[in-house]
């Protein structure tokens, strides 16, 4: 009960302080549609004026970085591995938006190592690597493991922090 | 006024507010960062409705969001600087489009793994929302939200070029150029859409995945770190393959600014954008177990449902975080309905559904009966806000897959049947399948293992190709009577649409081969015109699925549209009508060496109509062709096909099987001959027989007209009527009696027939024999006969009396005898046929009663029995018929004394001489009356002494 009351507290400050609205020439309209989802008609808000503003000077940034790189130098880059398990591993390279480049991940219990190897792939914001068909016997050494990813292509190469696992 | 009404809307509001967070309702709250869940950000029935909103709600929520577009930068940037001075300088100058005013011209997309097509078109910002929306399964809110935390499109009042064309950061890596392929509006929106579809149809090849605990960093930088998260759902794993961070406490703290140096907004920001443009990005939904008790339920709409352990799995319960609640506060919320199975109808309609593995499936009532009811699963009610959170997977397919199994199985009345390849999945309809959870596959019986398409309802059988079935009845049974049919039910088959029934020949639109079906296999059609042959007049091949035919193995080809069943019998077949061949007629059609081989099944599929003739055509040409020893000759005439009586008995062949027939150089003729043979003059239904060398084949016009045939056809021809020896005497089908010599003489008179005893071995040809064979009417038959001009007898005349021809020596004889120029000219051959050996020199004959008759210039002249002393010699007279003397007209009866005009003198006769009278005394006493004779008779009377 005291947490119900503090929600509505807090919601009758947020009409004061929040959702007071900002732009007193335009009215804010709620629609529910027929699947229960609901569309609020409002105009955007002095945060979201602002941020458009604030978008452009982070392009303005981002032009400038972009312009200040060589772009014959292959880019360090620290790949990231995401999930890892005695099928499948993956990770993704940050920075860098490319087919073809190799991904070597390697596994080690600190007794065996051994290493898989498959070809990146555009993903959107980065390059994602996958490797599947990781068999449990590869694995049957330890339960604890730890799994690298080496990437290197024309443009970009670096090798990803550890990431442990267990295979039970 | 304004004010005080903003109040009591703010009252109203935060009363609302306190009120949904009573009923647990996030929808239109504040929101804090404390309410982020990172493996749950959004639901999956909210990130994945298309139908969220529409275009007219799209467009409107952009002309809410930007209320006047600063097109021109006049508004102040910074200081004294304007947008569009700063813009310039940066490379961005005016005019500036607001998206809500955004237009682009889009390439056509074709439909992909993902997405379904689009086409090209000059369209709105919201209308490429929409589309894109629509073909991606993807919510618009989804993308409005992207296009906002990418590049706060959505509200910018003065957007630069730049940001539209990185519109969704697609193919834009941080801190690097974007990858030009990607750039655009359309593109942006289009790819990003696509790319969440991927990530939610491909899961394990991206970095995220449902139902999986995943690292994920605070930031890009690597050494602010990072911590697993169970990521709950499809949706939230797609935002973060597609922009891996999670924000950190201090971004949460602040949710409407910045965090700290590990901070990362993308995801954040895409929460809390939802929540403040569309309200909560959580379907109503919890799920709670009961304190102290294994009972789990689920809350919606403020009531509670018992969940079974299979309903959980089913509807995908079990992937929302699991609350306690104390059976006080459950026994406090009323009970929507009995508990959840996978198998329910949906509140309030009529509508039913079949979950498994999260996903729901819309069933009807034929749907209950394919799958066997569901395991005899008890039917439930499952509400709207279920239905939101599981994925839609469309309808419940017929196929599926079964956990650890390689196989594709199609489901028939709740049990699994096993499909032996692709191909026969796609020929029986199957599509993409269902993939089963172990849970609810295990315990489903599986049957044999279907290796083809031919299937049984109710007795009947059906061919099954694609979305149609074809019924394959009668004869076409037979044909598939090695395939044992599976056995479906009539609910099974609602899903066909039924096509009529199977052909014997079948096409796929893949191949422009035809096929025809024999024995279950299919035997490539080697030529239109034996498909030709093989079809009905109005009816085709049935076409059907490349698959449908790919499961049918291939047999040999049809090369010929003549059949052979296996060895036994033969048969031409066209235009669904057959023809048995005649084993006499084998060697004439050259079957041996070109019928097809056929199942005695495949020939009963036609219309037997008799036997084969040799008369052949095809249906293209009007020409009609007489078989024969493999050849065919051509009949060009229509009076020979009469003569050969084959207008009744065409046999029509196949184009192909008619050209591969070659052609004879001669026409074909009713007169025939086989070694050894006589010929034969086939007229309709009789049959006129000569010895080959035998004039009167000249005269009848037909040496050169003769056809060689084989012994088994003269033989067939030479017996289709009575057999007469060929005669040059004829009564035509008018009555008429003539004699046939290159042309025809007819008789006009009784007598004039048995004159020329044109009742001897008198035939009757038909008027068409006569007229084929050009035996032209030359005139009336007459008593006197010359040679043809150019013929040895040209210039020789000969009397017709009784039958026979005799040569008339002289002119006198001639002109007694009666001639007056009417003439019957004949060749040679025909004369010496019937010419005698005597010459006409007589003018006295004879008829069967002794009576005897003077021939005086054409006219007959009785003499008196008392007279015959004086006017017969011996030898003097000719025997004739009483029908030679009917021919002569009748002239005055003779005495025993003649004179002429002409000379005046009288003489008479004695002992066939004719003597001269001395004395008129003399005549008085004995002689008179005279006989007045022509000049012409009297000079051929021999003289006797004068008395």
């Amino acid at each position: 009960m005291l947490s119900v009351l503090t929600v509505a507290i807090v919601a009758v400050l947020a009409f004061f302080f929040v959702i007071k609205p900002r732009n007193s020439s335009h009215k804010t309209k709620a629609e529910t549609t027929n699947d229960g989802g609901r569309i609020i008609y409002a105009p955007a808000t002095d945060q979201e004026k602002a941020a458009s503003d604030t978008h452009k000077d982070e392009i303005v940034k981002n032009q400038d970085a972009i312009n200040s790189q060589s772009s014959n130098k292959v880019k360090t880059v620290i790949p990231v591995i995401t999930r890892a398990d005695t099928s499948s591993a993956a990770g993704y390279v940050h920075g860098v938006f490319e087919d073809g480049g190799n991904c070597k991940f390697t596994f080690t219990d600190g007794k065996t190592t051994f290493s898989k190897t498959s070809t990146g792939a555009q993903n959107a914001t980065n390059t994602s690597c996958i490797i599947t068909g990781l068999s449990p016997s590869d694995f049957a050494s330890s339960i604890n493991w730890t799994v690298t990813l080496t990437y290197s292509s024309p443009k970009a190469s670096g090798i990803s922090q550890p990431l442990s696992f267990r295979t039970q | 006024m304004k004010g005080k009404l903003r109040y009591v809307f703010g009252v109203l509001l935060t009363l609302s507010i306190a009120l949904n967070a009573l009923a647990g309702s996030g929808a239109a709250s504040a929101l804090s960062g404390s309410q982020f869940q990172a493996g749950r950000i959004i639901d999956d029935g909210v990130f994945f409705n298309r139908s969220a909103m529409n275009v007219q709600q799209i467009q409107a929520f952009l002309n809410a969001k930007v209320q006047q577009c600063d097109t021109w930068g006049t508004q102040i940037y910074s200081g004294s600087q304007t947008r569009a001075q700063y813009g310039a300088s940066k490379g961005y100058p005016a005019p500036y489009t607001c998206l809500k005013d955004y237009t682009q011209a889009t390439q056509a997309v074709a439909a992909n793994a993902y997405c379904s097509s689009l086409e090209a078109a000059t369209k709105t910002a919201s209308q490429i929302i929409y589309e894109v929306a629509q073909a991606c399964g993807v919510s618009p809110k989804v993308l409005l939200v992207l296009l906002q935390k990418e590049q706060s499109l959505v509200t910018d009042t003065w957007p630069w070029s730049i940001q539209y064309r990185s519109a969704t950061g697609y193919g834009c890596p941080d801190k690097a150029p974007c990858d030009a392929e990607f750039y655009g509006y359309f593109n942006q929106v289009y790819n990003a859409a696509k790319q969440y579809r991927r990530y939610a149809t491909k899961p394990d090849s991206f970095n995220y995945k449902a139902q999986s605990t995943g690292f994920i960093q605070w930031s890009p930088d690597a050494a602010c770190g990072g911590s697993g998260v169970f990521i709950y759902n499809a949706a939230t794993a797609g935002l973060y393959n597609y922009t891996p961070y999670q924000p950190n406490t201090a971004a949460l703290n602040n949710l409407y600014g910045l965090g700290d140096g590990c901070s990362a907004y993308g995801n954040r920001n895409f929460w809390r954008m939802f929540n403040d443009w569309f309200g909560s990005t959580f379907i109503d939904i919890s799920y709670v177990q009961e304190q102290g008790s294994a009972a789990q339920y689920i809350i919606y709409d403020g009531k509670k449902q018992l969940m079974t352990y299979d309903g959980l799995l089913a509807w995908g319960i079990y992937r929302l975080p699991l609350q306690t609640m104390t059976t006080t506060e459950l026994n406090s919320l009323p009970t929507a309905s009995t508990a959840l199975s996978r198998y329910a109808t949906v509140n309030g309609t009529t509508s039913k559904v079949f979950a498994d593995n999260s996903t729901y499936y819309d069933i009807n009532d034929g749907t209950v009966i394919t799958w066997g009811g569901f395991k005899g699963t008890a039917m439930s009610y499952v509400g709207w806000p279920v239905l939101q959170f599981s994925n839609f997977g469309g309808t419940l397919p017929f196929t599926a897959n079964i956990p650890n199994s390689p196989n594709q199985y199609i489901m028939e009345a709740g049990t699994l049947l096993p499909i032996s390849s692709p191909t026969v999945l796609r020929a029986w309809g199957g599509g993409a399948s269902i993939t089963l959870s172990g849970v609810y596959s295990s315990g489903i019986p599986t049957g044999d293992t279907v290796i083809h398409n031919l299937v049984s309802v109710n007795g009947n059988k059906y061919y099954l190709s694609g979305s149609n079935a074809f019924k394959v009845e009668g004869v076409l049974s037979n044909i598939f009577s090695s395939w044992a049919p599976v056995t479906i039910s009539s609910a099974s088959l609602g899903r066909y649409a039924l096509s009529g029934n199977l052909s014997h020949l079948v096409k796929s639109d893949s191949s422009s081969v035809i096929y025809a079906l024999d024995k279950a296999e299919k035997r490539p059609i080697s030529s239109f015109d034996v498909f030709n042959g093989l079809r009905g007049i109005n009816s085709y091949e049935t076409r059907i699925s490349s698959d449908a035919m790919d499961i049918l193995p291939v047999g040999a080809a049809f090369s010929s549209a003549i059949l052979n069943t296996e060895g036994t019998s033969n048969y031409a077949v066209a235009f669904h009508t057959l023809y048995t061949i005649p084993s006499r007629l084998v060697g004439e059609y050259g079957a041996a060496t070109r019928a097809t081989s056929v199942s005695q099944d495949f020939v009963s599929i036609f219309q037997n109509t008799g036997s084969a003739s040799q008369f052949v055509k095809n249906t293209q040409s009007p020409l009609v062709y007489f078989v024969s020893q493999g050849q065919k000759i051509p009949i060009d005439r229509y009076d020979v096909m009469l003569a050969l009586g084959g207008q009744n008995s065409l046999t029509y062949l196949s184009d192909l099987d008619l050209n591969s027939l070659p052609t004879a150089s001669s026409s074909m003729t009713p007169i025939v001959k086989a070694t050894s043979q006589n010929v034969a003059l086939i007229d309709s239904n009789r049959v006129f027989s000569s010895v080959a060398t035998d004039p009167v084949l000249s005269a009848w016009n037909a040496s050169s007209k003769v056809t060689t045939v084989s012994d088994t056809t003269y033989n067939a021809l030479a017996t289709i009527g009575p057999v007469s020896p060929l005669s040059q005497t004829v009564q035509t089908e008018n009555g008429e009696f003539c004699l046939v010599d290159g042309t025809r003489w007819c008789a006009e008179q009784f007598d004039m027939i048995y004159n020329w005893k044109l009742l001897q071995g008198v035939i009757h040809p038909t008027n068409n024999l006569i007229s084929y064979l050009g035996i032209s009417s030359a005139g009336k038959l007459g008593m006197f006969v010359n040679g043809k001009p150019g013929q040895t007898y040209a210039n020789n005349v000969f009397a017709m009396i009784d039958g026979s021809l005799y040569y008339i020596p002289t002119p006198t004889v001639l002109a007694n005898l009666g001639f007056y120029g009417y003439m019957t000219s004949l060749t040679d051959a025909t004369i010496n046929a019937l010419k005698s050996s005597s010459i006409m020199n007589k003018y006295i004959v004879s008829d069967s009663t002794n009576t005897n008759w003077v021939i005086d210039s054409g006219r007959k002249r009785l003499i008196p029995p008392t007279f015959n002393t004086s006017w017969v010699a011996t030898g003097s007279n000719l025997a004739v018929s009483s029908n030679y003397i009917n021919l002569l007209p009748t002239a005055e009866t003779l005495s025993k004394s003649v004179t002429s005009r002409d000379t005046g003198t009288v003489y008479g006769m004695d002992n066939g001489r004719k003597r001269g009278i001395t004395t008129y005394q003399k005549y008085l006493q004995s002689w008179s009356p005279y006989s007045v004779i022509s000049p012409t008779l009297m000079q051929l009377i021999p003289d006797g002494p004068v008395f």
